[in-house]
């Protein structure tokens, strides 16, 4: 599960992730669950339908599956396989019904989501599981707990019957050491106050918590160097461009706002690491994130000891 | 390409004809952050303001002297009053303001019915619409109690900026909806808490529920259902009501962005859809715009700059300015190309841009930083 304060990069870091987890031959699914059709947009293919399609290959061979999780489409599935019900599904869809479930206790919704989750990991074929791994772009920390602690959500409206059957079975299997969220960040103050609070709030709920993957990690240019105007000046002319006192000054300011910037930076990598959870670090891209830029952030998981069990 | 004109929300704010600034936006781009500034702007400039936030930072809540959610406003301490104005502020209780809602519209001894049901426990406390709902149904409780020259409103944190117009009525038409009529139905007729069959399909359709549910949980919704039919109408009926003040002339809406594509897309969404309802947009906040002051000096002279006193030895200091001299400009580049989609497509919407700092604004000295760049 990767989770992470909304524009942290969650989506990105979690097709990072699955890239990663394939690599050297392996096969794993990606999922996403809030209907964005965030991952058809960074891997640069039509909005994906509900059945698992193949959308790359991993380092080193592999290949990388994606589904976009629908509750409807979940609960359809989820009739035809238990009760056999095709038609009765298009008799809920006519009257709303699942607009009406998710309206009324969000928690159903859930249930409905991460149980496609749980079916998925674990799916077997002649007695293998199909995927070495499976890994859902979770939705942000804001919500995350609720999400995942599904049984609490709906205790109070099913005390017994089906419902509450299906969600403790999921529970089951996101409390089980097969689960572990990985929360995004970024070296700013509200995605690190964030991570800190969903990280204690998962804790509560029994759901093993990952490491903290810290997202757009810039190298530390200038730390520790003294700027002066002087040494600037004598610098660009050095290096034959114009030194005249205004471009001096802008660089000297922006050498400023950098130093101010890596001593933030500092500070806050330091509460990340107090959380007392494993860290990975990818690299800020200048280019913004393309789907080659998605390769490079796999590497750099690879490089770090990410891969499948 | 033109530049687009200067938004000056100091003459939005100033203006004794608005009387509501709605920000609106898509997550983590800075709305809390605005409204906080417009709405301390305007009390130091002399009205009587009140800010509605619905899930702001900590630090900047707790600058303003909010630490709890609290469903009535509270008086802004530290604001300059010389001018003879005042700032409160208030972060929104959903689950009261809903809890007002109904106690509005039923018999107390429903209210307490109603209270007391699982599904409306469920449904008041999270996020599918409600927010939305009730910030606009606070927003309308503060306009009809006309003690304040202006109100700022913050918009709840959702995915898409267009939310806040739309899940309130899709609240609303579900409240008032077909399914609930159907559920109602032995409830009206005299059935107690067992579904009666209204029609073939329909008793299929209940057949299925109870198989997926369960007989219990179709209880306690029949119940729920039952209760809320005095409130039929109410809901849908207060929506409209609240939607439609936001087309008055006193308002205006800013849409709030960071130079991001996803938060500028949402930004274009938006715009379009104000101007098909009509809506009066003044402007677009592009917040933490990063500059430079040597824009002459180009990432690409910069960097071979740097290369070539790497290969002398010299000035390794000057060196490493100039790699970070580099990538402030191709964010600059980067910025305006994500924020020119926005003023291309839209070259009339006013657009003002706060300069991104290093660390994010949490006190009152911060927000008023904030609101000179917006003037």
């Amino acid at each position: 599960m990767v989770t992470g304060k909304g524009g942290t990069g969650k989506t990105t870091v979690a097709a990072a992730l699955a890239l990663a987890l394939a690599a050297g031959g392996k096969r794993t699914l990606l999922l996403e669950v809030e209907g964005r059709q965030g991952i058809a947009q960074l891997f640069d293919v039509p909005p994906l339908p509900y059945a698992e399609r193949k959308i790359a290959v991993a380092p080193r061979g592999g290949e990388v599956r994606a589904l976009a999780v629908d509750a409807e489409e979940a609960l359809l599935e989820y009739l035809d396989m238990f009760y056999k019900l095709g038609r009765a599904g298009k008799a809920l869809k006519k009257f709303g019904a699942i607009d009406f479930a998710a309206t009324i206790a969000p928690g159903m919704r859930d249930v409905l989501l991460t149980g496609k989750v749980k079916e998925a990991v674990t799916r077997t074929e002649r007695g293998h599981r199909v995927y070495d791994a499976v890994v859902l772009d979770a939705p942000p920390t804001g919500r995350i707990g609720r999400f995942l602690n599904v049984t609490a959500e709906v205790a109070g409206l099913a005390r017994m019957g089906p419902i509450k059957t299906q969600s403790d079975g999921v529970m089951a299997v996101l409390r089980s050491p097969m689960t572990s969220v990985h929360v995004v960040s970024l070296l700013e103050e509200m995605p690190v106050q964030e991570t800190s609070d969903a990280i204690t709030e998962l804790t509560g709920t029994g759901i093993p918590v990952g490491t903290v993957m810290v997202n757009a990690v810039r190298a530390p240019a200038l730390a520790g160097a003294r700027v002066t105007a002087a040494e600037l000046k004598r610098g660009l002319t050095a290096a034959g461009l114009p030194a005249d006192k205004a471009t001096v000054k802008a660089l000297v300011d922006e050498a400023t706002d950098h130093r101010t910037r890596l001593t933030l930076e500092e500070r806050l990598r330091g509460e990340l690491e107090e959380l007392g959870r494993p860290m990975l670090e990818l690299p800020f891209l200048p280019d913004g994130v393309d789907l080659g830029g998605l390769y490079t952030l796999a590497d750099a998981l690879c490089e770090q000891g990410v891969s499948a069990p | 390409m033109n530049a687009p004109p200067r938004l000056d929300l100091d003459a939005v704010v100033r203006n004794p004809e608005t009387r509501i600034v709605v920000c609106c936006g898509s997550g983590g781009v800075g709305k809390t952050t605005t409204a906080a500034a417009l709405a301390l702007r305007a009390a130091e400039a002399g009205r009587r303001t009140v800010v509605l936030t619905i899930d702001p930072a900590r630090r900047l809540a707790q600058s303003m002297g909010l630490t709890e959610l609290d469903n009535a406003p509270r008086q802004v301490k530290g604001v300059n009053m010389v001018n003879g104005g005042e700032l409160h502020a208030m972060m929104l209780d959903m689950k009261r303001t809903f809890d007002e809602v109904v106690l509005a519209h039923t018999e107390p001894d429903r209210a307490e019915e109603i209270f007391a049901n699982p599904f409306y426990q469920a449904m008041s406390s999270t996020f599918s619409g409600t927010q939305e709902y009730m910030a606009m149904e606070k927003l309308g409780q503060l306009r009809a109690a006309d003690e304040w020259d202006l109100i700022v409103v913050d918009t709840p944190p959702s995915r898409s900026a267009l939310d806040f117009l739309d899940a309130p009525q899709r609240l609303a038409r579900f409240l008032d909806g077909r399914i609930l009529r159907l559920l109602m139905a032995p409830a009206r007729t005299g059935g107690r808490g067992v579904l009666k069959l209204v029609s073939a399909s329909f008793s299929f359709f209940n057949r299925v529920i109870t198989k997926i549910l369960g007989a219990q949980l179709l209880t306690d919704v029949s119940g729920f259902v039952a209760a809320l039919d005095s409130m039929f109408g109410g809901f849908r009926e207060r929506a409209e009501q609240t939607y439609n003040l936001l087309k008055t002339p006193g308002t205006a809406f800013v849409v709030v962005a960071a130079p991001e594509p996803d938060a500028v897309r949402e930004a274009s969404y938006f715009a379009e859809r104000l101007a098909d309802e009509r809506m009066p947009l003044v402007g677009l906040v592009l917040n933490r715009v990063h500059r430079t002051g040597a824009l002459d000096l180009s990432a690409e002279q910069s960097l071979a700059a740097a290369q070539r006193l790497d290969a002398k030895g010299d000035s390794p200091i000057t060196a490493s300015v100039l790699r970070v001299h580099a990538d402030l400009v191709q964010l600059v580049a980067r910025e305006r190309r994500v924020a020119a989609r926005f003023t291309s497509a839209h070259p009339h919407i006013p657009v003002a841009e706060v300069p991104a700092e290093p660390e994010d604004v949490h006190d009152l000295d911060g927000l008023r930083r904030v609101g000179a760049a917006l003037a």
